[in-house]
């Protein structure tokens, strides 16, 4: 058989057997069960947990590294690797900040009504994405009101339909801050790819991980200051170990989240706060 | 706490009461809002026209992040519908979007009919015949378009085809999947 098909394979039902296909659901499955075993946001653990990952004569760039970091860093929130960990992590940040800030909540309340608006004059489909919408600010609204409380908060962000509903709504807003900045970053796309066609094929489908497009266009849309700390300096722009978005310099940067970059993988991290350091 | 599924096929109920796009239906079953059964008719100067096909919707708790699975009740022939009615269908598989909703699933299922893809054939004599026999092509479409009717007014008994066909044939029940060669034929002409 000719193979041609392969490479549009992602966005295409070209020729493949019924065979294939339940052969491929089984991976699938089995992938998905996989990821399913762990939590898909954990508890903080202590970030020195991360050191026992890496083995000091197998991979000693990485067990440095992590070395490194703990000097810095006092916890780690591991989130699931299913494709959705950028934004989850993203998600998990902002709502703790949100938890212990009342006047950020309100402001995030409101930013997400604008959104809302915005989306249906990006032309996304009217009442699907809005209701991605109302559920979201629903259940801002109820921390606000303190209906909802913190246990229950992470209760929701661990149970996989409410959670990865909620998370639709930062892929939606991800989305309409690429196609309303479109002039801006068509030209990152590869192979001239429409950039409505990019968003819905690598932004709004759920459990596609986050490129790099993908996540310049969440920070700008959800305004944070983003940090990203990388295991190695092949990935991190200009060959630094970390990453400030939107760029800033490191002596005023303040990040709001830092998230872990390992290769294909995002964690929650969290810095030592100044007194208990040393 | 109803869960985010339950809710949002609540809403997408009520959407398509209250702005339902032309030539489809659909609706949960009495005791389960995760199982639907929907109808489609055969879109005008098709050879699917004046069909009234049938089809189970089962979703999961996790749409609308993931599709329901969508399969035709009534005997379908096509060229992306196998044997046991799944449908191939991109957006039902790699390119579901949470953003789709049951009028969405439907109405692209609809304009399948008309617009079938060759190159994913799930009934390789449909699609063999949808390319070099356009005429037979037709003809077996048609035949299943008048058994619609028939499966339709065995399964519910004041449904709208009903005065369409005959009676006697209707009243064979069991026997009705058999009479494939055209024992209907010109019943709506």
């Amino acid at each position: 058989m000719v193979q041609e098909s392969n490479e549009n394979l992602p966005t295409s039902t070209s020729a493949i057997t019924e065979d294939e296909i339940l052969l491929q659901d089984q991976q699938m499955k089995r992938i998905e069960d996989e990821q399913k075993a762990a939590p898909l946001v954990g508890d903080k653990s202590p970030f020195f947990t991360l050191i026992g990952y890496y083995d000091e004569v197998t991979s000693p760039a990485f067990f440095a590294k992590a070395n490194e970091l703990a000097e810095t860093y006092s916890d780690i929130r591991y989130i699931r690797g299913d494709g959705n960990c950028f934004y989850r992590a993203v998600l998990v940040g902002l709502v703790e900040i949100m938890l212990n800030d009342r006047e950020k909540l309100l402001k995030f309340i409101a930013s997400s009504k604008e959104w809302t608006d915005r989306l249906v004059k990006l032309g996304f489909p009217d009442w699907t994405c809005t209701d991605f919408c109302e559920y979201f600010i629903e259940f801002l609204q109820k921390i606000a009101d303190g209906k909802t409380k913190n246990e229950a908060v992470f209760e929701n962000m661990n149970d996989d339909n409410t959670a990865n509903y909620l998370l639709m709504f930062f892929r939606l807003i991800t989305s309409g801050y690429l196609k309303g900045n479109s002039t801006e970053y068509e030209p990152f796309i590869g192979e001239g790819m429409p950039l409505a066609q990019y968003c819905e094929s690598e932004i709004e489908a759920m459990w596609k991980e986050a490129d790099h497009l993908a996540i310049i266009a969440l920070v700008k849309a959800t305004n944070i200051h983003l940090r990203i700390e990388y295991m190695d300096r092949s990935v991190a722009p200009n060959g630094g170990w970390h990453h400030n978005l939107p760029d800033g310099d490191d002596a005023t940067f303040v990040p709001d989240i830092t998230l872990l970059y390992r290769p294909g993988h995002y964690d929650l991290i969290y810095k030592k706060s100044v007194d208990s350091s040393g | 706490m109803t869960t985010p599924s339950r809710r949002r096929l609540m809403r997408d109920f009520k959407k398509l009461q209250e702005d339902p796009p032309a030539g489809v239906s659909g609706a949960p079953t009495e005791d389960n809002i995760l199982a639907w059964e929907a109808i489609i008719f055969g879109p005008q100067e098709t050879p699917f026209e004046d069909g009234t096909f049938k089809l189970s919707l089962e979703f999961t708790e996790e749409y609308p992040n993931k599709p329901p699975t969508v399969k035709f009740i009534s005997k379908m022939f096509h060229p992306n519908v196998y044997a046991d009615g799944s449908i191939c269908l991109d957006i039902l598989q790699n390119r579901w979007s949470p953003t789709y909703d049951v009028a969405a699933i439907l109405t692209s299922i609809q304009s399948l009919l008309d617009e079938p893809n060759p190159n994913s054939p799930a009934n390789s004599l449909a699609a063999q015949l949808y390319q070099e026999n356009r005429r037979e092509y037709e003809k077996r479409v048609q035949q299943i378009v008048e058994q619609s009717w028939l499966n339709f007014g065995e399964n519910e008994g004041d449904a709208v085809m009903k005065d369409d066909v005959d009676t006697d044939e209707i009243g064979g029940g069991q026997d009705d999947d058999r009479m494939d060669e055209g024992g209907a034929s010109g019943s709506n002409a």
